[in-house]
């Protein structure tokens, strides 16, 4: 299972924790939430990964959607903290190309 | 099958139990001396092959997978009883998918229209 919990919130950017796992199972709940929040706060979105343990190709899938939402607002998306495995994900397949990853915001 | 070290674990094609799953090949590859980078390596695409076969098994059916671990590595064999199941990488947006399985894992094997759908193997020592 996962959880998203919202950190912080200003005027530019929103900052969400995601935990736990997601796949094919929490999939479908993960995307319906997440891209609730991006309907409703319409500014860059910075997802805390650090307690995320897993992620598999349905949920990248989903965070690639997310980022294709958020740029038709004229925003973007910004990874922080992805564990190694899931950092790892990021880079078989690319997307560390196409998402902006960093570490220890503060 | 007729290797005692063989595991057989039997599943519905339900997407509630492919954590079960991560958790039996976490705890033989685990057994097996893998680190746990490569552990993740097995999870994911673990993960990855049992959601393609239950996105196109139909309801009420079964995925058996069999681990079979050897001194080298980790084979882990994914079987259905669903028949009209062929290749489970064929759809549009399976590349993405197979091609996680194939960057963590040491083999990977297509069966076409045979009872084994997918077999995988990892190698002891080997995490991406």
């Amino acid at each position: 299972m996962f959880d998203i919990k919202i950190l912080g919130n200003d005027d530019k950017k929103c900052t969400i924790e995601i935990s736990g796992e997601i796949d094919i199972y929490s999939g479908p709940d993960f995307r319906k939430k997440l891209y609730a929040v991006i309907s409703e706060e319409e500014k860059d979105l910075v997802l805390d990964l650090c307690n995320l343990n897993y992620i598999d190709s349905m949920g990248l899938g989903i965070l690639v959607g997310a980022l294709k939402r958020v740029k038709e607002q004229q925003h973007d998306i910004i990874i922080m903290n992805p564990q190694n495995t899931v950092r790892k994900l990021f880079r078989i397949t690319g997307l560390d190309k196409v998402f902006i990853i960093k570490e220890n915001e503060t | 099958m007729n290797d005692p070290n063989t595991i057989s674990l039997n599943l519905p094609a339900k997407a509630e139990y492919v954590s079960v799953a991560r958790l039996t090949a976490s705890g033989i590859s685990s057994s097996m001396g893998f680190d746990f980078d490569a552990i993740e390596d097995i999870k994911v695409s673990i993960s990855e092959v049992l959601g393609k076969i239950i996105e196109k098994t139909g309801e009420n059916r079964k995925i058996s997978i069999i681990f079979e671990p050897r001194a080298e590595g980790l084979k882990i064999k994914f079987l259905t009883n669903d028949d009209t199941v062929s290749n489970v990488f064929d759809g549009e947006d399976d590349s993405f998918s197979l091609a996680i399985v194939e960057a963590l894992m040491d083999q990977v094997d297509l069966q076409k229209n045979g009872e084994i759908l997918v077999t995988v193997v990892k190698k002891l020592g080997k995490a991406v």
